[in-house]
């Protein structure tokens, strides 16, 4: 699965549904655009992605944090994600279950 | 603490009495006594429902200094939390917005939800990991203040321990029970504010009585004379005026405001105007109403938030719009010629001789009733 993302000097991004992200840095330069833009829900979507990623790589510790931010930004968002994400955390005993 | 101020000469009898002396409203120390005595520990107005009138939307306020936050419920039910993080404190809501989901902190991203429950607390346990036994998520959601909402007015209790609003005001909601059906707020002109150079109390008192309305009102006394008009005063409850010559506003055409329903003959050219102590003003007339917040900023400044509600809505009456703006100009010129005395008053309380004031005995009973319910709050606080 290839991604693209917005990276330093790069054109302007046509819309959030857009990016696609081929690497960590460029996965890491999507989700700071996203921060300064208060994109909620492209954080949600680039956390999840960055918890794929870290999946992939075994790296279970990252993943969960990655899906934490994930979480919180559902959650703060709305929207059904958040307790998709909630029940993924709370599986991997990293969070109560929630009620939505 | 204050060295305190004798109030044995104003809780006697109008006749006698005298007012509030000059610290109850220039000196800092007083303010922050009444603060605790009279404002928190009452039942005070800090805002409109109408403010936050869909599920989600929230609205921060400070209300001499208290953070606070008025939240609109999927349930449709109005919660006041404090706009405090029960992590480390940080303002939770700077500007009022839309919540789709949840309240998240700007600061480490503790979460909440429309009814105050801490939802989430991010890496509470070390990174990634967002429970801890020590933290209890159940314990620890916003802190919900006592709220009540009549008249579209936000009432809070901070101190809890008042009575229940409906207690304490039963006399007052039984008063004014005919007026119980929905209020239609009146729009964008129906809305405003006036900053005033005064201490809060000081248009309190000059809304309670109708003994300056030929000197300061001359348009309003050309037709409402002062022998048509009442005090109203409830010792310990509420005070202000009324009259018995109520003329509705009429257009060109002779159209006036749709009335209210089912109202009795009382109110045919009768209408009140009540403190709703200690910071809440109140109008009630057959076609229209008024609500105005005080929030006092400090001893000699005053924000007055007004707003005017009808009978029916713009929606449903558009060919009254006219007459609603041309009424919330009326009003607002009215509450505008106000501002030289409540400012005057202000600073006429820093002459050091002035002695609080003698009351005229018949036309300052609700002014008396107001200084006497003021007194006994810090009475009581100081005891």
């Amino acid at each position: 699965m290839g991604y693209v993302a917005k990276a330093e000097g790069a054109a302007p991004l046509a819309s959030a549904s857009e990016i696609l992200v081929t690497d960590a840095l460029l996965l890491d330069a999507a989700l700071l655009e996203a921060h300064a833009q208060g994109n909620t829900a492209e954080l949600v979507r680039l956390y999840t992605l960055a918890a794929e990623n870290a999946l992939a790589t075994g790296d279970e510790r990252a993943a969960d944090f990655y899906l934490t931010h994930a979480f919180i930004f559902a959650l703060e968002k709305g929207g059904p994600e958040a307790g998709v994400l909630n029940i993924r955390l709370a599986e991997r005993g990293r969070m109560k279950l929630l009620d939505f | 603490m204050n060295e305190q101020t004798s109030l044995s000469s104003v809780m006697t009898d109008v006749n006698k009495a005298n007012g509030l002396p000059n610290a109850h409203y220039i000196d800092p120390a007083v303010f922050d006594e009444e603060k605790q005595a009279v404002l928190f520990a009452n039942w005070s107005g800090i805002g409109f429902s109408k403010d936050v009138p869909e599920a989600g939307d929230a609205k921060p306020i400070t209300f001499m200094g208290m953070p606070l936050l008025m939240v609109r419920d999927r349930d449709g039910s109005l919660g006041v939390f404090q706009n405090t993080c029960r992590h480390r404190g940080m303002i939770l809501v700077e500007e009022a917005q839309k919540i789709r989901g949840a309240i998240r902190c700007p600061y480490h991203s503790w979460c909440y939800g429309l009814n105050g429950a801490l939802r989430a607390t991010p890496h509470v346990g070390g990174p990634a990991q967002s429970t801890h036994e020590d933290v209890n998520m159940d314990e620890l959601g916003l802190f919900k203040v006592r709220s009540f909402v009549w008249r579209d007015v936000v009432f809070v209790n901070i101190d809890g321990n008042a009575a229940p609003f409906e207690e304490v005001h039963q006399d007052l909601m039984a008063r004014w029970s005919e007026f119980d059906g929905p209020l239609y707020h009146g729009g964008e002109a129906a809305s405003f504010q006036l900053n005033v150079k005064t201490n809060w109390k000081l248009a309190v008192e000059n809304y309670c009585e109708s003994y300056h309305l030929p000197w300061v009102h001359p348009g309003l006394n050309s037709y409402s004379r002062l022998e048509d008009h009442y005090n109203i005063e409830e010792r310990g409850k509420y005070s202000g005026q009324g009259t018995l010559v109520y003329r509705q506003l009429r257009d060109e055409a002779g159209q006036t405001l749709p009335d209210f329903a089912d109202l009795s003959s009382k109110w045919d050219e009768g209408a009140e105007y009540i403190a709703v102590y200690p910071n809440v003003l109140l109008g009630a007339q057959r076609d229209h109403s008024f609500a105005i917040v005080l929030e006092p900023v400090d001893c000699g400044n005053t924000v007055e938030h007004i707003e005017l509600y009808y009978a029916a809505s713009e929606a449903d009456t558009p060919e009254c719009n006219e007459l609603r703006t041309t009424n919330a100009k009326m009003w607002k010129e009215v509450f505008e010629e106000d501002i030289f005395v409540v400012e005057g008053m202000q600073r006429g309380r820093h002459g050091q001789m002035f002695d609080g004031g003698r009351f005229s005995p018949v036309m300052d009973g609700p002014t008396h009733n107001f200084h006497h319910w003021v007194a006994s709050q810090i009475s009581q606080a100081r005891a």
